[in-house]
């Protein structure tokens, strides 16, 4: 279970997170929605221990990783598997080292093992042999999709998905959004998903929380927010321009001046 | 404007910048001793540090180090002359090579060369998330990245400056001996017999320390780039110059420490 507690987290003058709090239970499908720069992306990041709240608790199955020593946030990291926005491939090594990155940097199996192992979860992603390829030879989709099999190849209990369709052509949309689903049902694992996709949403998530200045503005179930009156949640799932959003970048630019 | 009306505040800043620097430095370094056991795990990455290193270094070490030679032996071959002792030239200019000349400029070839490439690609990395990813599968960045280029770089530095110092004397025998008149035998005779023990082992020594820091400052500065491709050339930039003024400040502490 994941555990958000009060959490605030600033950058420079900047509060992006103004006391977060809620909670994901084991094996659900979580969303967070928002404008861009509504702190999605630093949510995920505070999970895995990549930043540090100000203030406040973030509890991974019962450890609270703000306080958590270096090894012990290691062990923690070890349930995560994150599809970062950008794939974040390492350039320099081939798909195939990529995804068995980390089978080989735990010593986990023997290299024939991870071999198959690397084929195998390709396979499942609709990638067949691609082992050999550099990440630079890859479309935007199928990055996202390698990005993945790096993520699933140690089976982890939880997996993070940041922005996973951002970029992408609406097949490829949708491909991923199957995978996230795919996933889901025959790893059994906990999923969340930071996204402005709708699609996304309505497809691969149980419950759906809204982000707006640094707190939830809204919860519910993905088909609850479809029929919600909430004058936030209607302009955000219709994406309208008129509504009761301000400006993220215009309200940022106020604070600075002080206004 | 602030930095010339203000010239206490100028002074603060820059010294905050240097201790963060400092400080940040010191950090990666206990860190990376702390991964001492990983160095046969990752020998394989070591030797490609080292290639890259050495092929990046040569051709532009025989350059530097012919002209260095030359030029040492012209300016103190035009001033014994004088006196009637440029036969003596050859000591002068071996010695030189041996204890500073050589170790100085090879490091300055690295620290351009290689501490920028380095600064850049882990920069690059950290700003495609490409570090953050390797944090969340519990993939230490300093032992994985940082380790083997300190010490490929320390390794390929006194190599290279063997070289340079070999090139650099060779230089200073060909200006002898076409615009001093002293010939080959005369020269090479006064620099071996000038050249001891310690004259080369106390460069080649300064040469690994400068090595060793060259990488050290280049991957943390590469590692704590943000703000996208501006925030990578300034990483970039900060290495190289770093770098260059950590050289002249150890080879005043070295050369005091030996002679």
């Amino acid at each position: 279970m994941i555990e958000f507690i009060d959490v605030y987290k600033s950058f420079n003058d900047h509060e992006v997170l103004k006391g977060l709090t809620f909670k994901v239970n084991q094996g659900e499908s979580f969303a967070i929605i928002g404008r861009s720069g509504c702190g999605k992306s630093v949510t995920l990041k505070l999970m895995t221990g990549l930043l540090k709240p100000d203030k406040g608790k973030v509890i991974i199955d019962g450890i609270d990783i703000t306080k958590a020593t270096p090894g012990k946030l290691a062990q923690v990291r070890k349930k995560f598997g994150f599809l970062f926005q950008s794939g974040a491939l390492l350039n320099s090594l081939n798909v195939g080292d990529n995804i068995a990155l980390p089978l080989r940097e735990h010593r986990e199996l023997p290299e024939p093992k991870i071999m198959g192992r690397v084929s195998e979860t390709l396979k499942r992603l609709g990638l067949k042999h691609l082992e050999h390829i550099m990440p630079g030879e890859l479309s935007g989709g199928m990055k996202k999709r390698v990005s993945l099999a790096r993520a699933i190849i140690r089976e982890p209990e939880i997996i993070l998905y940041d922005e996973p369709t951002t970029g992408l052509d609406p097949i490829m949309c949708n491909v991923i959004n199957k995978l996230i689903v795919e996933m889901r049902q025959k790893l059994k694992i906990t999923s969340i998903v930071v996204t402005h996709d709708m699609n996304t949403v309505f497809m691969a998530a149980d419950r759906v929380v809204l982000l707006y200045q640094g707190k939830i503005i809204s919860a519910g179930t993905a088909a609850e927010f479809k029929k919600m009156g909430d004058a936030y949640v209607k302009q955000f799932v219709l994406g309208e321009a008129a509504g009761p959003f301000q400006d993220e970048d215009e309200l940022k630019l106020k604070e600075k001046s002080g206004e | 404007m602030n930095y010339l009306t203000n010239p206490f505040r100028s002074i603060t800043i820059t010294l905050s910048h240097i201790l963060e620097t400092l400080g940040m430095t010191l950090t990666i370094l206990i860190n990376m001793v702390g991964q001492y056991r990983l160095i046969p795990k990752r020998s394989k990455a070591i030797l490609h540090q080292i290639e890259i290193c050495a092929l990046g270094g040569f051709p532009v070490a025989i350059i530097v180090g012919v002209f260095s030679g030359m030029v040492l032996a012209l300016q103190a071959g035009l001033a014994m002359a004088e006196f009637g002792q440029e036969t003596l030239v050859g000591s002068i200019v071996a010695a030189s090579m041996c204890r500073e000349m050589g170790p100085v400029m090879t490091s300055y070839i690295l620290a351009g060369l290689i501490g920028s490439t380095m600064a850049a690609e882990l920069g690059t990395m950290k700003v495609s998330e490409e570090i953050d990813a390797l944090e969340v599968m519990s993939i230490n960045p300093i032992g994985f990245l940082v380790l083997p280029r300190v010490l490929a770089l320390a390794l390929v530095c006194p190599l290279l400056t063997i070289y340079t110092n070999l090139i650099g004397i060779l230089g200073g025998g060909i200006v002898s001996r076409v615009i001093l008149k002293v010939n080959f035998s005369l020269y090479f005779r006064f620099a071996q017999e000038t050249l001891t023990l310690k004259d080369i082992y106390s460069g080649l020594f300064k040469s690994l320390i400068f090595g060793f820091i060259i990488a050290l400052v280049s991957c943390g500065q590469g590692l704590n780039a943000e703000n996208g491709a501006a925030g990578v050339g300034k990483a970039t930039m900060k290495a190289v110059v770093i770098s260059f003024i950590a050289i002249l400040i150890f080879d005043y502490f070295l050369t005091w420490m030996f002679y």
